[in-house]
């Protein structure tokens, strides 16, 4: 397994027991992997705190979102209008046999 | 109010309480849309198709998750469509409004990530930033576990690299 790899494992609790315990020993036993270590370990809780990080949107955002959501209700509108179409030909065609049978 | 309260009377029509629901989660919304897009002209257009999904959706809402988590979920699908779909040959350079708003000590980490390739900045914002397994980022990249692993540690990698000056190889697969 790489060393950083097993690191970045380690420290994210990624690993097996088997495997944390001599990543952890190699840690605590030789330098170059603390250091390696000490810079993930940084680098990592960095990263997690992004999570409370957030932007704001940009200016005129909400109006927007408001007149392309209006716009798509009426889409949805008009192809729901369309749909009704062949139901009320269905409809008349019945309409005109019974009719037609009738007479 | 509680959130369960505003989405009963979403339920029954009054539409109105779905401005609470944005003054709650907008920014959150905006911001995955954002990681996972890379820039903010798309995070716009993929925050808003979020928008729209959670509107048309809202009233079918079965409250098996909370809802912060339903919206991140369909934040990040919706990010993730609209990524493959606006698929561009170079990632957009970052563009003045969002260099102007990274967060305070953390403009370094977040201008480094917005600027890693794609496949990368996808793996590692779903997984060190939202917390998402790797069995879901297996499925919501489409590709395989091993994959999602190596995208992620490789995109570590290349940004601990560009924080301190150095680059790695790249991989390939990202389907």
């Amino acid at each position: 397994m790489e060393l950083d790899y097993a690191i970045v494992a380690y420290l994210k609790g990624e690993l097996g027991t088997l495997a944390c315990q001599k990543v952890k020993n190699l840690i605590n036993t030789n330098d170059h992997f603390a250091r390696k270590a000490a810079e993930w370990k940084h680098a990592l809780t960095k990263l997690d705190g992004l999570k409370e990080k957030e932007y704001s949107v940009p200016s005129g955002y909400r109006e927007l979102l408001m007149k392309r959501l209006a716009e798509k209700k009426v889409n949805h509108s008009i192809i729901g209008a369309l749909a009704v179409i062949p139901v009320l030909l269905v409809g008349l065609g019945v309409f005109l046999l019974k009719r037609k049978n009738a007479a | 109010m509680e959130e369960k309260e505003l989405i009963d009377r979403f339920k029954k029509g009054e539409e109105g309480v779905f401005f609470r629901f944005l003054d709650m989660y907008e920014k959150t919304v905006y911001t995955i849309s954002l990681r996972i897009m890379g820039n903010s002209e798309d995070a716009l257009d993929a925050s808003q198709e979020t928008w729209f999904k959670i509107y048309r959706n809202l009233k079918n809402f079965r409250e098996e998750s909370t809802l912060k988590t339903w919206i991140y979920r369909i934040a990040v699908n919706t990010s993730l469509t609209e990524l493959k779909r606006k698929r561009r040959s170079n990632t957009l350079p970052l563009d003045e409004a969002v260099l102007k708003s990274l967060p305070v000590d953390y403009s370094e980490l977040e201008e480094a990530l917005l600027n890693l390739p794609e496949k990368y900045r996808v793996a590692v914002t779903l997984r060190d930033i939202y917390g998402y397994p790797y069995e879901e980022i297996k499925t919501l990249m489409h590709i395989s576990l091993s994959s999602a692993k190596i995208l992620v540690h490789r995109g570590r990698k290349k940004l601990k690299g560009k924080l301190e000056g150095y680059e790695f190889e790249e991989v390939e697969e990202w389907s």
